[in-house]
């Protein structure tokens, strides 16, 4: 017995010539490039951080959720963090605290006054169930056939056996199981409460439904996110019919989208708008209904909405830009709009400038914004060329390049949050 | 930095051991059960004012408490279900604590898990309580049916009986539909139908099962979560059952332990010692480790949930998990986890070393 203690080398059966600068760069494997990294990190062959350091990169190249990556962070704390900080994270929980404490006091309040108990299920009868050795499905089979076992000598006994039978039984025995597990998945892949679709919710008081709603909508949410569409939906109406709320219209939208339901999408958005007007998540989601009702148009003045209120929104820009290529907005007759825009939000110059330019020559003028929010690509020549083309004085600069460019970088990492966040 | 931290919003300092933390449903306050070191049972309750926690409450009983559960009560009765070291099942009312509404002797020795189900959901059964004893037997109460349980789930008397660690509800999805999942101190993991009360699948773990959850109750069953001695965390997708193979699973080693400070995992094996899912987002949950940290993981679906053998038997696909944060808030082993369901991101933790925090958790809305 060799008590000496194996080095990760030749555990990880790994020649010492891996060790390399050459090996590890051309290393592509990475779980020898983990190995490779363990060893290097526990200093058994020696301490090289230049190539620690350049193993690790590697390893985050190949393989950037490893697990030797994982590091514990210590608890942060009111002293660890900035003040700011600290109270941007604290604050919505103190706010949360003194709110919930209303519903706190009602809730106890109505406790105590009603003493009814609503609840219309019975208890079961009692049961007792005895767990055996195994399963109880195990305990039986083993015991008949300890009873029933014929013994070598009985030779009457096994003339009247008959092996096709037993086969059969067994077989069938077995097609039991696999029956019985089979019915199981199918229960389980039904959506609940099919059977029972009658919420019976006279008895509760707002707060009650409204947290009931909650409880739906996050379901619902869960769903979604399994992309379980048809049971978010189920979810959501219920949700909507207990306590509707803005953000259940909203995430009922999303799905009747998904389900390529546009009619009801558009009527979910809409709700979703009256209790919220300005919701720039709701607006998308009608104009994406609208674009799925081929009313495209109508999708052109939505995202023009979406850019009143969000200047810089690049993806209702780049909407915009794409569908407006095509058809003309009859936004144009609208003028009065378009002028209190222009009047009211000084700022919004891309969009006021689009409008603006639009009413120009909107084909044109629209090519060279489309290319402008795309990134990395110098527009510029392009740029002036279009205006050459259109013979038109290059009266108005294009916006500063690299402005556009940042803030297109700044959306696109939140632009593949926005259908995750939307819940 | 997109991905989520924890902060520590409070940290008090308790004189007694900490066995179980929850939040009370709809406000801002939290149950603190436990042992004072004289052996009697404490339930304290606080609140949170402004950036510190008030004591509202403080019971004190004869037996140490290890469990409780605000599960099958309702929203305007939001009485306590709670388990001792006798083996008491009690069900308080936090209001009026002196006389408890329901007491009754469930098991020999401790309570050592208890669940609760039906008090504010709709449509999915009667209110019941599920405790699991030292002495192996699982026990299912009706709280309107105080003098014996309505399911008793026990091993046979002739052998020696394994002490049950760990009891929670599921697929409680309609008014008859209902199972428990129970895990064991030898590994044993059974899922036991409450509508036909029989067996429907059982496993054994490699090592003792310290907890056990589903992502949702009131679901079809969907995911389950069981934690084990020495690190052991399974991830079960518990939507399709394969008639051999059972349920699909993905697996961690040494979720309990520490991780070192560049990566090299060291110190002993840690149990994980508790696992609950965030109660607005199901796939993704928090676990306590036996080191003092709480890891925070986030589950992924994986393509297609579900293939097909060469048989033509449907099996599951389990998807995986990704290590969100980890994050150490103390020497101890952590132990107990409540979310708070109005309030993401709101936690409260409890540790041996007599200290309830209360944690904030941030960006877990990017998920």
């Amino acid at each position: 017995m060799s008590t000496k203690k194996k080095t990760l080398l030749e555990k990880y059966d790994i020649p010492i010539s891996y060790l390399d600068f050459a090996y590890v760069e051309k290393c592509t494997n990475p779980r020898e490039m983990e190995k490779i990294v363990n060893i290097l990190r526990s200093g058994e062959e020696g301490y090289y951080p230049a190539l620690t350091k350049r193993a690790e990169e590697k390893l985050l190249e190949l393989k950037p959720n490893s697990k030797l990556f994982r590091t514990e962070e210590d608890l942060l704390t009111k002293s660890s963090i900035s003040l700011k900080e600290w109270e941007s994270e604290t604050n919505p929980i103190v706010d949360w605290s003194s709110d919930v404490k209303n519903v706190d006091k009602f809730l106890q309040k109505i406790g105590s006054s009603s003493n009814e108990n609503c609840v219309e299920t019975v208890p079961r009868k009692t049961k007792k169930i005895i767990l055996g050795g195994n399963t109880t499905k195990d305990t039986k089979t083993s015991d008949s056939k300890s009873q029933n076992r014929i013994k070598s000598t009985d030779y009457s006994a096994w003339d009247k056996f008959d092996a096709e039978t037993e086969i059969l039984k067994m077989d069938l025995e077995e097609e039991k199981v696999k029956e019985e597990v089979e019915r199981m998945n199918r229960l389980n892949l039904q959506s609940s409460k099919d059977l029972n679709e009658d919420l019976k919710i006279d008895h509760l008081t707002m707060i009650e439904r409204e947290k009931l709603a909650v409880s739906f909508k996050d379901r619902g949410n869960d769903y979604f996110r399994a992309k379980e569409y048809q049971h978010s939906l189920k979810e959501y109406n219920k949700s909507i019919e207990i306590f509707p709320t803005a953000m259940a219209f909203n995430n009922r939208a999303i799905t009747n989208i998904k389900l390529k339901d546009f009619k009801n999408a558009l009527e979910d958005s809409k709700k979703c708008l009256e209790r919220e007007p300005g919701n720039i998540k709701a607006l998308f989601r009608k104009a994406e209904s609208l674009l799925g009702l081929n009313r495209n148009s109508d999708a052109v003045d939505t995202y023009l909405d979406i850019m009143e209120i969000e200047p810089s929104n690049v993806h209702a820009l780049k909407a915009y830009n794409d569908l407006s290529g095509g058809y003309s907005s009859n936004r144009k007759a609208k003028g009065t709009r378009i002028m209190i825009s222009d009047g009211s939000t000084g700022d919004s110059n891309e969009s006021a400038d689009l409008r603006k330019n639009k009413d120009v020559k909107p084909k044109k003028k629209v090519e060279d914004y489309s290319e402008l929010i795309k990134p990395e690509k110098t527009v510029k020549n392009k740029f002036f060329k279009a205006m050459e083309n259109i013979s038109k004085k290059p009266t108005e600069t294009p916006p500063p390049e690299e402005q556009l460019n940042l803030n297109f970088n700044l959306e696109s990492s939140k632009a593949n949050k926005v259908l995750i966040e939307e819940i | 930095m997109d991905k989520p931290r924890m902060i520590e919003h409070i940290g008090h300092a308790v004189d007694y051991t900490v066995f179980d933390v929850k939040w009370i449903p709809c406000s801002a306050k939290f149950a603190v059960l436990g042992s004072k070191p004289k052996g009697t049972g404490v339930l304290e309750i606080y609140e949170l004012n402004e950036t510190k926690v008030d004591l509202v409450k403080s019971i004190e009983k004869k037996s140490s408490f290890k469990c409780g559960t605000f599960g099958a009560s309702s929203l305007r009765n939001r009485f306590m279900a709670i388990g001792d070291f006798d083996g008491r099942l009690q069900i308080l009312d936090l209001e009026r604590p002196e006389i408890p509404i329901f007491n009754t002797k469930a098991h020999n020795g401790i309570v050592n898990a208890i669940d609760g189900i039906g008090g504010t959901q709709i449509n999915c059964g009667a209110p019941e309580i599920v405790t699991g004893g030292k002495d192996g037997s699982v026990k299912v109460w009706d709280p309107r049916q105080n003098d014996e349980p309505v399911v008793d789930i026990s091993p046979p008397e002739s052998s020696s009986s394994r002490d049950c660690w760990a009891v929670t509800f599921g697929d409680s999805h309609n008014n008859s539909d209902r199972v428990i999942a129970a895990g064991y101190d030898n590994g044993d993991l059974k899922l036991v139908d409450l509508r036909k009360l029989a067996v429907r699948w059982e496993k054994t773990e490699k090592n003792g099962v310290c907890s056990i959850q589903f992502d949702r109750k009131d679901i079809p069953m969907n995911k389950m979560v069981v934690t084990t001695l020495e690190g052991g965390l399974h991830v079960y997708d518990m939507r399709t059952q394969h008639p051999e193979k059972g349920f699909a699973s993905v697996s961690e080693k040494n979720a309990g332990r520490s991780v070192g400070s560049n990566g090299v995992i060291s110190g002993p094996k840690a149990t994980v010692w508790a696992v609950k899912h965030l109660p607005q987002n199901r796939d993704i949950f928090v676990t306590c480790g036996g080191t003092g940290s709480l890891r925070l993981w986030n589950y992924e679906y994986p393509g297609k949930r579900k293939l097909k053998d060469s048989d033509e038997k449907e099996y599951g696909v389990a998807g995986s998990i990704y290590l969100l944060n980890s994050t150490a808030i103390s020497t101890q082993p952590a132990h107990c986890f409540d979310w708070n369901t109005d309030k993401m991101g709101l936690g409260v933790v409890g540790a041996f070393d007599q200290t309830v925090r209360v944690l904030v958790t941030t960006k877990l809305n990017l998920y």
